[in-house]
């Protein structure tokens, strides 16, 4: 009966990889695995059928009764209002005519637009959608290599699940038990590095000729009616782009302002997000009741998603532990003689693997949790308060699962480019062009990973 | 009555169609509550600058909301098939194929994932009821038990959507209309 016992775990988590790819929705695989082996355990009596009521309470503590999550639709929909004002078209026009001389403008260009869009939608669908629909045409026939097109899109759109506010990020929070305002901070830098990074690359792609010429991209593209200037550009035009930037751009800086400096929690910030985003898409003369309701409807699904792998997760979790789950990791972990760093460097790689098939959800909810009893007797850097520790370490692991959405053959992202750029974009070359991205992610992960105080630096100097 | 000479695979598409247009109701019913939650909050931070009061209703409040909201909301994702999936292997099978996984994946996951949860959701909202259940906060707001009763729904509505998309992939009806979410293409 025990080799029962301590297989059990193994088998369950096995099954659950196996049956992930049958690509039937992964929060009824969570659940449904969870169930099923619920009951092989009733048969060998490790497990009770009265214990699949307490998941029950689990997910109305965890999900239901919880304050921190309330802020996931509220940031959703935020972002969904602000994106059908039309920030994206406002930007990429302001951004061409501003970049139009610089080597790998263009692509410099998509990745500042990724990162003010993650900033302020933060939905990496509709952003690596919105991106693909704008630029993915421009960036082609500015002779940009398809690969690369697709690659700068995919990456740079997917900064929105790294720069606050950021829906990974107030689950993370919620799973380490720190302040969510601190890993916001914390995420500020890294993410900023990171679209350096991507601009920096393009830049170099440019200068090697490798990419567009600077200013071809302009004179071919269609002009706009009316009095043009010399690059087809209508007079004043960034005028009016500046005029419809500056109001999202200063919305989100109140909006994570009022986080920082503890004026508002996260819920209360996203609310007011919510009535920023409505004034916004009202000044830019796009609030459109009907929109309203579409954005209500589309950050419905998205909640429906989530929360559903919530509910999931909590059950298989649940089951796994009863099962002895978690004694059964921290056996094999302790058997290898794992410490300190190995433990920290196993969870970044287990991590960065799951990360080429699942995405960051399941991940969150089901890869980290195991890895928390182990955390326990790590002490990395004497000196350093456990909240900064976490804090560090859940931004490590953002870095780490951004790299998820793009990594072949399983990355959000590169579908939603594939699906939005049609079949001019070859699944192969967007696996080929997103390789130097995945690459520039790891550096930047390396970096974080040996130099905390690029994470800690800020809220340390802000929050404490 | 069904007219004389339907087939039962059309009976089965036209009742797989009323469940997904309940759905359909109860998604919107928790949809709109993006706004009154959004409201909810907004008042509740206006109104404490203005007024000194106590926010441990509203923030009670919000977390009903909340809750009512994503359990009004998975059914209908599933029937718009928004729930994530990992398929790397399944874009290269057959719609036969597809289809057969999909009836496996019904009886030996989700429905049993389901059932399991809305038995238990029963004995945990009848407890509650039984005892008229309130907020654990003596300022705080009553009628939990109505609030909890929402993970009925969430279920059992979870559990319509599932039959329903069994008796579609038994009639060969496709899959369920997509609602028109998109807002780039208006102008």
């Amino acid at each position: 009966m025990t080799w029962a016992m301590d297989l059990l775990p193994l088998l369950m988590f096995v099954t659950l990889f196996l049956l992930i790819f049958s690509g039937f929705p992964v929060a009824f695989v969570l659940g449904g695995v969870g169930v099923i082996f619920g009951f092989v355990g009733m048969g060998f009596g490790f497990f009770s059928w009265i214990e699949f009521f307490a998941t029950v309470t689990r997910i109305w503590g965890g999900v239901a009764e919880n304050l921190t999550l309330i802020a996931i639709p509220l940031f959703i929909f935020m972002g969904s209002i602000l994106d059908s004002s039309g920030v994206a078209n406002d930007l990429l026009l302001l951004l061409k005519r501003l970049l139009r001389r610089m080597p790998g403008g263009l692509g410099i260009a998509v990745v500042v637009m990724g990162t003010v869009l993650a900033a302020t939608t933060g939905i990496v669908g509709a952003s690596v959608t919105l991106m693909t629909l704008l630029a993915y045409p421009v960036l082609v026939r500015s002779h940009y290599p398809s690969s690369v097109a697709g690659g700068v899109i995919a990456a740079s759109g997917t900064l929105g699940i790294l720069l606050p506010p950021s829906v990974m990020l107030i689950v993370l929070a919620n799973t380490f038990a720190i302040p969510v305002g601190n890993l916001f901070l914390g995420a500020v830098l890294p993410g900023l590095l990171l679209s350096l990074a991507y601009a920096l690359f393009m830049m170099l792609l440019g200068l090697m000729g490798k990419v567009g010429r600077p200013g071809a991209s302009v004179s071919s593209a269609p002009s706009f009616p009316g009095d043009n200037d010399e690059d087809g550009f209508p007079r004043g035009l960034w005028l009016v782009v500046l005029r419809g930037l500056v109001a999202p751009v200063v919305l989100i800086a109140f909006v994570l302002g009022s986080i920082f400096t503890g004026v508002a929690t996260p819920t209360e910030a996203a609310g007011m997000g919510v009535l920023g985003a409505v004034l916004v898409a009202l000044v830019n003369g796009k609030l459109r009741v009907a929109a309203v309701w579409k954005s209500c409807l589309s950050s419905g699904l998205i909640c429906g998603m989530i929360f559903m792998i919530f509910m999931g997760a909590a059950v298989f979790s649940y089951v796994f532990r009863s099962l002895g789950g978690d004694d059964a990791v921290a056996d094999v972990v302790q058997s290898f003689g794992l410490e300190g760093w190995h433990i920290i460097v196993l969870m970044m790689i287990v991590v960065f693997i799951m990360g080429c098939f699942l995405d960051w959800i399941e991940i969150t909810l089901i890869i980290v949790p195991i890895f928390m009893p182990l955390l326990a007797g790590v002490d990395l850097f004497p000196g350093m308060d456990q909240t900064s520790f976490l804090v560090w370490l859940a931004i490590c692991l953002s870095v780490n699962l951004q790299t998820s959405f793009i990594t072949p053959p399983f990355g959000f992202s590169l579908f939603f480019v594939r699906g939005a750029a049609g079949p001019s974009l070859a699944t192969a070359a967007i696996y080929r062009g997103i390789i130097p991205f995945v690459v520039l992610q790891l550096l930047v992960l390396a970096l974080v990973l040996m130099v905390p105080e690029m994470v800690l630096w800020l809220p340390d100097k802000y929050l404490n | 009555m069904a007219p004389p000479g339907v087939a039962p695979a059309g009976r089965m598409a036209r009742a797989a169609r009323a469940v997904e247009r309940v759905n359909m109701w109860i998604a919107r019913s928790g949809a709109i509550l993006f706004v009154a939650l959004s409201l909810l909050v907004i008042v509740d931070v206006v109104g404490r600058q203005i007024f000194i009061i106590s926010s441990i209703r509203s923030q009670e409040l919000e977390w009903y909301l909340h809750t009512v909201m994503f359990c009004c909301l998975v059914a209908a994702t599933y029937d718009q098939d928004r729930h994530v999936r990992v398929d790397i292997f399944r874009v290269h099978w057959s719609d036969k194929t597809r289809d057969r996984v999909e009836v496996a994946g019904i009886f030996l996951l989700l429905l049993p994932f389901a059932t399991v949860m809305l038995i238990h959701s029963w004995g945990f909202v009848s407890q509650s009821f039984t005892t008229g259940e309130t907020s654990s906060s003596s300022q705080g707001l009553p009628y939990k038990f109505l609030i909890k009763s929402f993970l009925l729904l969430a279920f059992g509505s979870l559990i319509a959507s599932a039959v329903a998309r069994l008796m579609r992939l038994l009639a060969g009806a496709g899959e369920a209309p997509r609602w028109d979410l998109n807002i780039w293409d208006e102008e």
